[in-house]
């Protein structure tokens, strides 16, 4: 069993090294998704036109700049496009390649991801830094709020990554599974907090909305870098979390032996 | 006339290839059509909080998100379907299949693909502007007509984008998909210029003219269109349509072929 683990494990960082040097061959390619990275900058500057100085919903001028580099910083560690990756290999049957493997084909999936996102995280951490040493909103950071973020950090990927994964494994049965794409992506941007902050919504809504996976996987973690939130609602959300975590996997791993029945491998 | 039939023809061409999925405009219809009530019960909410974004009510707003939605649609079942794969195409020589054809290149690549089953997007765009027209009191054919010609002004000057970012393929062969950046243009037109600090707003309005994409048509849909804002907008699109059409030659002449 231990064995078995070990071997899985470095079969494992082989492909996140593979992945990487791939990535490392179209880092220009990167760059320009990048670009597209800075709208919730641009969010940003809209809401300090609104604030003027003032505060709007309890936020100021500092807590709106740092809300807003949280976001595009948890935005893009957070970027995932296995849809797209399992709606093509399984409308092309591509996938029994992945199958062949000696490793499951998530585990590919998640190197794959994972590879891209270590060439990237020090290119984010660097335009978030810059941002804060900008605009002086540094003060308002502390090594708990950091710490804090960097476990919600984890729990949004697993959120992102197995939400999108669902919807990938549905290609076993529709055509065009990425046709829901555009769907997802508004209710992670407008439930998710990336244009308007949800503590801008009345209270109720504001509440019911925090227990979504969206708020789950954008919202949380930037309010714990904020530092607005007491332990109970830190407790809570990472409960939230850890539930959705549990719950998407459960999903994705019920669709994946479902599906896997119905996989006829086309043109393999 | 040329180049009308040729148009239908591509149209008669893309209709063929997308029957078969015909489901995905009933999916299409439904995300719509959930965006939509989401994007109201969003707007309201921000409305909560503040009366007035950059000097626009939420009956204003709403024009501009409806001006949005048509574009992103536009985006969905026009400009990206169609050239999208130039980069490629440079790439790997495939643009000898258009070049050899007795047709304009441009023309021939900007219109080689639509997906028609993305359209919902527009018509409901449409519909959410004349709501809003509604709202307002400024439903009347003369100001329908402006938003139209407008409209068709920020258009132009949307696809001159779009193609200039797509021809940057022939410079970049090794970038694929930098289209993204005017993707990313139309998240940041939806809302009003006027939102933005001082220095974003001469940014968006003199260099990457997105005040006249979006912010223009909206205007005209809400009756505040001032002569002098219609007649920059015809400049504006009739340059931006000039620009890119040199652009696109002059970038052509770069073109080595691949294989052949």
């Amino acid at each position: 069993m231990i064995r078995e683990f070990h071997r899985s494990f470095l079969i494992w960082c082989h492909m996140l090294a593979l992945h990487m040097s791939v990535a490392l061959t179209y880092r220009a390619q990167a760059a320009i998704w990048m670009v597209g990275g800075l709208v919730p900058l641009a969010m940003m500057l809209i809401w300090l036109e609104i604030a003027n100085d003032g505060v709007v919903g309890g936020y100021n001028r500092s807590d709106f700049i740092l809300y807003f580099l949280g976001m595009f910083f948890v935005r893009q560690a957070t970027s995932v496009w296995v849809l797209f990756t399992l709606d093509r290999s399984i409308r092309r049957g591509e996938l029994s390649l992945l199958l062949l493997r000696p490793i499951p084909p998530i585990l590919q999936h998640s190197a794959e991801h994972i590879g891209e996102l270590i060439l990237r995280i020090p290119i984010i951490i660097s335009i978030f830094l810059a941002g804060v040493i900008l605009t002086g909103v540094g003060s308002q950071i502390s090594c708990t709020s950091i710490l804090l973020f960097s476990f919600a950090l984890i729990g949004a990927w697993l959120i992102v990554f197995n939400l999108y994964y669902c919807l990938g494994l549905l290609a076993f049965w529709i055509g065009n599974a990425i046709a829901f794409d555009p769907l997802l992506f508004s209710l992670y941007t407008m439930l998710g907090g990336t244009i308007i902050p949800l503590d801008m919504f009345p209270a109720g809504v504001r509440m019911a909305l925090s227990y979504l996976p969206f708020a789950a996987a954008l919202d949380f973690p930037v309010q714990l870098l904020l530092g607005k939130l007491d332990v109970r609602e830190i407790g809570l959300g990472f409960t939230v979390q850890a539930a959705w975590v549990i719950v998407l996997s459960l999903i994705r791993s019920t669709l994946w032996y479902a599906g896997l029945k119905r996989y006829s491998a086309a043109g393999a | 006339m040329h180049g009308l039939g040729l148009f239908m023809a591509f149209m008669r061409n893309s209709v063929q290839s997308e029957i078969e999925y015909r489901a995905n405009t009933l999916v299409n219809l439904i995300n719509s059509a959930l965006m939509v009530i989401l994007l109201i019960a969003i707007l309201n909410a921000f409305f909560f909080r503040v009366e007035t974004l950059g000097g626009w009510s939420l009956d204003q707003m709403l024009a501009l998100f409806g001006v949005a939605l048509i574009l992103e649609g536009l985006i969905d079942c026009w400009l990206y379907p169609s050239l999208h794969r130039l980069s490629e195409s440079v790439r790997r020589g495939d643009l000898d299949l258009v070049l050899v054809r007795p047709v304009d290149s441009q023309f021939a690549m900007s219109f080689s693909n639509l997906h028609i089953w993305k359209a919902p997007n527009i018509f409901i765009g449409f519909g959410i502007v004349l709501y809003s027209m509604n709202q307002l009191g400024t439903l009347s054919p003369i100001n329908v007509a402006q938003f139209l010609l407008m409209l068709t002004c920020g258009i132009a000057i949307f696809y001159s984008i779009f193609l200039a970012t797509c021809t940057l393929a022939f410079w970049l062969t090794m970038i694929e998909d930098v289209w993204i950046i005017t993707y990313s243009l139309m998240e940041v037109g939806r809302f009003p210029v006027t939102a933005y600090p001082g220095w974003m707003r001469i940014v968006m309005t003199y260099v990457v003219p997105i005040a006249f994409i979006s912010n223009v048509p909206a205007e005209a849909a809400a009756g505040l269109l001032t002569i002098d804002r219609q007649i920059a907008g015809f400049v504006v699109a009739a340059l931006a349509l000039g620009l890119s059409r040199w652009f696109w030659r002059y970038s052509l002449a770069r073109y080595s072929s691949a294989s052949s």
